[in-house]
C-alpha cells in the first residue's frame, strides 16, 4: 500500500553484511535509505528487522535476521537505486560477510503471495540460494550477491516477503518521545510519535483515552501494516511499553 | 507478566555458566535468566556488544547482548569460547 498519492513503492532488503564487531546490517540499511533520499531517488521508510529461521545448518553469525525498507517515488529509478545500494554494500559490508540484495518494484505485478509464502517459510525452514534465485526470476525481483558465498540473497528476498505481510518484524531504532518518560495518553503517543497504533501482546488495540507508562528503550513493531507500540500490563494493572524480552518474538 | 525475569540464584558464583557439548559451549541457563547472563559476561574477557537492536537486556554487559553469542533453537552458544 502506498503512503504517497501517485507514488510507486519499491522494497529494498539486505542480509548477511556484517560480522562480529563490525557495522550491523541494520545500520547499513539505514545508510542506504538515507543516501536514496539525499540523491532524490525517493522517500525511504523506516527499516524493519525480520527474524529468520535459527538452525545449525544455516551459517548466520549470531541471530539470522534481515533488513528491509520501502521507497516511495512518483518516478522510480530502480537501476539507480540498485547501483547506489550495491556501491554502498561493497564499501561497508564486512570482509567475511556474504551480502545479498533484493529490490522489488511493487507495481510490476499484483500478486505477491508466492513471495510472502517464501518469507514465512524462511522463518521455519532451511531455504537455499537456488530457491531464492528461482523465485526472484519468476517474480521479476532483482536479486544479487556481493561477496563471500552470497548466501545473503536468501534472507534478503525473505525480508521483502515478510515486510509485505504487514505483521512481521521490529522497527530499527527507538520511538522518539518529545518529552520525558512518564504516563502518556494513547492519543498523544499516536499524534507525537511515528507510531500509528498501541496494541497489547494479545492483540487488543488500546483506545485513544487509555494511558501507557513509557520508559526505557521504546521500540515499535510492524503489525497490521502499521508501526505499532506494543504494551503489556504491569502487576499494578498499568499499561507499560513492552520490554526487550517481550519484543524478541517479533 | 513477561516470561523473562531476573533469575533467583540460578547462577551460583562458583559454577561455569556454560557447559561444553561436543565442541560448543552452551549457556546452561534459560536465556531469560538475566542475572546469570550478566554474571557470565562480567567474568568474560571476550565480550563484544552487539547492535543495540539485538539486545535482550537493558544492562549492556550481559551475554544475551554479546555479538559472540549464537542463538540456537533453545538458548545460545558462546562463539568466543567455542573457538578455543
Amino acid at each position: 500500500m502506498n503512503q504517497d498519492n501517485n507514488a510507486h513503492c519499491l522494497y529494498l532488503a539486505i542480509d548477511d553484511t556484517d560480522d562480529i564487531g563490525t557495522k550491523g546490517t541494520g545500520e547499513i540499511a539505514e545508510e542506504i535509505a538515507a543516501l536514496i533520499q539525499e540523491q532524490g531517488l525517493g522517500r525511504a521508510s523506516m527499516v524493519t528487522r525480520h527474524q529468520l529461521f535459527v538452525h545449525e545448518s544455516i551459517p548466520y553469525t549470531s541471530h539470522n535476521s534481515a533488513m528491509c525498507f520501502r521507497i516511495y517515488s512518483a518516478e522510480p529509478n530502480p537501476e539507480a537505486i540498485r547501483a547506489l545500494a550495491i556501491e554502498h554494500l561493497l564499501a561497508e559490508s564486512a570482509p567475511a560477510s556474504d551480502p545479498g540484495l533484493a529490490l522489488l518494484n511493487e507495481t510490476d505485478r499484483c500478486d505477491w503471495s508466492a513471495l510472502v509464502a517464501y518469507g514465512l517459510n524462511a522463518k521455519k525452514r532451511v531455504l537455499t540460494k537456488a530457491m531464492a534465485y528461482q523465485l526472484a526470476e519468476e517474480l521479476g525481483v532483482q536479486l544479487s550477491e556481493h561477496g563471500g558465498t552470497g548466501d545473503g540473497v536468501i534472507g534478503a528476498l525473505a525480508a521483502i516477503g515478510l515486510r509485505m505481510t504487514g505483521s512481521d518484524g521490529r522497527y530499527k531504532g527507538r520511538l522518539k518521545l518529545p518529552a520525558a518518560e512518564g504516563l502518556w495518553p494513547v492519543r498523544d503517543i499516536i499524534e507525537q510519535t511515528t507510531a500509528s497504533a498501541v496494541v497489547d501482546l494479545t492483540g487488543y488495540r488500546l483506545a485513544l483515552d487509555e494511558q501507557v507508562y513509557l520508559s526505557g528503550k521504546i521500540k515499535a513493531v510492524l503489525l497490521n501494516h502499521q508501526q505499532t507500540l506494543l504494551v503489556a500490563k504491569g502487576e499494578d494493572g498499568q499499561w507499560r511499553n513492552a520490554g526487550r524480552q517481550e519484543l524478541k518474538e517479533y | 507478566m513477561s516470561e523473562f525475569s531476573i533469575g533467583a540464584g540460578l547462577c551460583p558464583d562458583e559454577e561455569d555458566a556454560f557447559v561444553l557439548q561436543g565442541e560448543r559451549w552452551i549457556f546452561r541457563y534459560p536465556a531469560t535468566d538475566l542475572i546469570a547472563s550478566r554474571k557470565a559476561a562480567q567474568a568474560c574477557n571476550g565480550f563484544v556488544a552487539d547492535d543495540e537492536d539485538e539486545w535482550l537486556d537493558d544492562t549492556e554487559l550481559s551475554c544475551v547482548n554479546c555479538a559472540r553469542r549464537r542463538w540456537l533453537r533453545d538458548g545460545f552458544m558462546c562463539l568466543f569460547r567455542s573457538a578455543d
